[in-house]
């Protein structure tokens, strides 16, 4: 079963005919064993009728013969009884003539009487006539050759007062051939004295015949109930009278050669047995009867490999013509199956090319298989659906990188407008004692941070940091627009208050969107190191100075611009000192989260300003930013991150 | 986000909690955009579960005030946190907010704010 089951879970077409061919084989199969059977039960049926009937008639066919013979001695005894042979010469003459009339059938007769009641002279009176070369010949027997009343045909008469059939015997002195003897009792009425006995039949002597049983039984030789088959006959006590081995006749008992039948035989007049016959030692059908004269019984053998040759053959037949279905049943079941589901099959090869990526490959859609073909369109249907959506994936994808590629080109447009590197100032020789750098790193594309320093007249530098609310394309448009307002109002005469105002009310016309912008703006007077600082909601700027710790510059605290229109700025004064610097900085550094969610924080911002101020701008500016990287870590950096340091050189106050 | 909303009377309390910034920002104006357009006109946001807010928050508050100013509502704030009312007043929305202590104060505060304009 585990391999009838394994079998089941091949492919569809192994199943198919698997589920059919198996069942309608065994079926098949059955039927055809059940017809062998009956081939064989028929010819058995039909042997034993034929034989039976065959045996019948070959044991009819002796008994008529026989029966026939059986009357001549009747004959005798009713012509004797008759009174009409009165003299020796007559019964000679009788018997002469009767021998010469059935020369054909008997082979000899007799009659022999009790002493001296045929011849009162003769105590032993037996006439015999019998056949030798073609004539009959008349004898009479007598002591000391033959004495009649010491044989049994005469006494077993006598004794039960009615004929029988002898034993067969080989008449050795006579003609050498088996015969039988047929012997019959005569009577004669009582006469004289006794008169109780008056009336009365009293044995008187018997009349025989002879028959030779090899001409009735040379026939036998004829009979061959199939091919190996054979007849036998056998006497009463189961001599052989008739054996195809001739070896065997009168020498042979049945009950020597097999007790089975011989016992079977005695049991039953007729009958049809299964065993080994008694010549050959085959396995036969045996069919007997039994011939009521003479108690022989004639048997025809039929060996069963006769018997049910035809029957085998024809079962052999059947056998081939069953496995010849069985192998077209399976041919045509796979040429089916396969038929059936070759579109299954196609369909299923389409899938795995189209899985494998193969999205143009054709679906045969022409099968006539309703289920396959709605599976076939179903499937089509998909892979349309797949191939559109792809296409659809291919254009977001191709719009995503347009707007990256636009993205890219607004920060490119961005960072341009961002002040270049502070070095580039170097040449310029007045201002060679400030030193100044800004690191900014946007969270997207393009930020709201920004920053800014440019030199308003020959003293005087502006500083610009700054973060509109929000992120992204929003954000750098009124990034951009802020820069743009304050590269515009500045000028060798704005004072930065000035400047702060006009800015905020050009905004506050802006801010349908709620976007707002906190930022420092810072004038430093680079050779007096006076500062004016306006803050507008940002985060103060750090003043590192050698002798103090870092600490906010505490500037008046204005609102961050575009929030109130009109609003009236003012600016804080301070000094800076030579070899003091000012750290600039947007929310996106105090403001960076951990991934524990802690908060970069203002405390650490200054820590490390106070561990590493002396440290050169550039390097002070991207230590921070390092260092705000470094604490956000893994967690996406939410917020745009921009720093700024300015230091007044030493070298100034030796000017 | 969906802000926790509760009525009082006329007016509509939303409850802020969490952190604010501009990775959520975008939903938060959402939900106060989805409020203001269902007709609510006097807004109370309370603040008491607000651990943090940035610039990107507040541009969503000053958005919803421009809108309620137009549409001559009210929008206050109560009960914030040290360290957001810092932000507020870094920024300086404290100049163009209301800000109350708690949630009463508000609600009296309002009621009275609009009692007057009437």
């Amino acid at each position: 079963m585990p391999l009838f089951k394994r079998l089941l879970h091949g492919s569809l077409s192994a199943r198919l005919v698997l589920t059919i061919g198996i069942p309608a084989s065994l079926f098949l199969l059955v039927v055809m064993a059940w017809v062998g059977l009956r081939e064989f039960e028929h010819t058995l049926e039909q042997t034993q009728r034929e034989a039976q009937d065959m045996a019948q008639l070959e044991a009819v066919k002796l008994d008529r013969v026989l029966a026939e013979a059986a009357r001549v001695p009747e004959v005798h005894a009713a012509v004797l009884e008759s009174g009409a042979l009165k003299t020796e010469a007559d019964v000679q003459a009788y018997l002469t003539e009767t021998l010469a009339r059935h020369m054909d059938l008997l082979y000899g007769s007799c009659l022999a009487f009790e002493p001296h009641q045929f011849s009162p002279n003769k105590a032993n009176y037996c006439p015999y006539v019998y056949r030798k070369d073609g004539k009959v010949i008349f004898s009479l027997l007598q002591p000391p050759d033959y004495n009649h009343f010491d044989w049994d045909w005469y006494k077993v008469p006598k004794k039960n007062q009615q004929g029988v059939w002898t034993e067969p015997f080989y008449d050795e002195g006579g003609g050498n051939v088996l015969m039988t003897t047929r012997t019959v009792p005569l009577f004669r009425k009582a006469v004289g004295g006794d008169p109780a006995s008056a009336g009365e039949k009293v044995f008187w002597g018997v009349a025989t015949i002879d028959i030779a049983l090899d001409s009735l039984i040379a026939r036998l030789d004829q009979i061959h109930p199939s091919r190996s088959g054979y007849a036998f006959l056998i006497s009463r006590s189961g001599r052989f009278l008739y054996h195809p081995d001739r070896s065997k006749v009168f020498n042979s008992h049945i009950k020597e050669l097999s007790p089975d039948l011989a016992e079977k035989i005695h049991a039953q007049p007729e009958g049809f047995l299964r065993m080994k016959d008694p010549h050959l030692g085959l396995d036969s059908w045996i069919a007997y009867a039994s011939v009521q004269h003479g108690g022989f019984t004639l048997a025809l053998v039929y060996p069963s490999q006769d018997v049910f040759s035809p029957a085998r053959r024809s079962a052999l037949e059947l056998a081939a013509v069953a496995l010849l279905g069985i192998v077209g049943l399976f041919g045509s079941l796979t040429f089916i199956s396969h038929s059936v589901t070759r579109p299954i099959r196609k369909l299923a090869d389409a899938s795995a090319k189209i899985a494998a990526g193969d999205l143009e490959y054709p679906l045969n859609t022409g099968t006539r298989i309703r289920e396959v073909h709605e599976l076939t369109l179903a499937f089509g249907k998909m892979t349309r659906d797949l191939r559109l959506r792809m296409a659809q994936l291919q254009e977001s994808s191709m719009l995503k990188a347009r707007l990256t590629g636009e993205l890219n080109a607004a920060r490119r447009i961005q960072t341009s407008m961002l002040p270049r590197e502070w070095s580039a100032h170097n040449h310029w020789p007045h201002h060679s004692d400030i030193a100044l750098h800004a690191v900014m790193q946007p969270a997207r594309e393009i930020g709201g941070d920004f920053y800014d320093h440019r030199f308003l007249d020959e003293r005087r530098v502006s500083i610009l940091i700054g973060d509109v609310s929000g992120k992204g394309v929003p954000a750098a448009l009124f990034m951009a627009m802020t820069q743009t307002l304050f590269k515009g109002y500045s000028g060798p005469h704005v004072t930065a208050v000035d400047i702060m105002g006009r800015v905020n009310d050009a905004l506050c016309d802006e801010t349908y969107t709620g976007m707002f912008v906190t930022l420092v703006y810072a004038v430093l007077d680079v050779e007096s190191g006076e500062m004016e600082v306006c803050n507008a909601g940002h985060s103060p700027p750090v003043l590192l100075s050698q002798d103090a710790a870092p600490a906010p510059l505490q500037s008046e605290r204005h609102p961050a611009l575009g929030l109130m229109r009109n609003y009236r700025f003012t600016s804080s004064r301070f000094m800076l000192k030579p070899g003091e610097k000012l750290f600039f900085y947007t929310d996106g550094v105090t403001e960076a989260f951990n991934p524990e969610q802690e908060l970069f924080g203002l405390a650490r911002l200054e820590h490390l300003l106070l561990q590493y101020g002396d440290l050169p701008v550039d390097q002070l500016t991207q230590l921070i930013m390092n260092a705000v990287r470094d604490h956000s870590d893994s967690e996406e950096i939410s917020d745009d991150v921009t720093v700024l340091a300015i230091k007044l050189s030493d070298q100034s106050s030796a000017i | 986000m969906q802000l926790p909303i509760e009525q009082n009377g006329s007016i509509t309390i939303a409850s802020l909690s969490g952190q604010i910034d501009s990775v959520n920002a975008g939903e938060l104006e959402n939900d106060i955009m989805h409020l203001l357009d269902g007709g609510t006109l006097r807004l109370l946001l309370d603040c008491a579960d607000l651990e943090y807010i940035n610039s990107a928050g507040l541009r969503v508050f000053l958005l919803a005030a421009k809108r309620l100013e137009q549409s001559s509502g009210q929008l206050a704030f109560c009960t914030l946190d040290a360290n957001v009312l810092m932000v507020f007043q870094t920024i300086g929305f404290d100049r163009i907010l209301t800000i109350y202590a708690d949630k009463n104060a508000a609600l009296e505060g309002m009621n009275a704010a609009s009692a007057k304009a009437a």
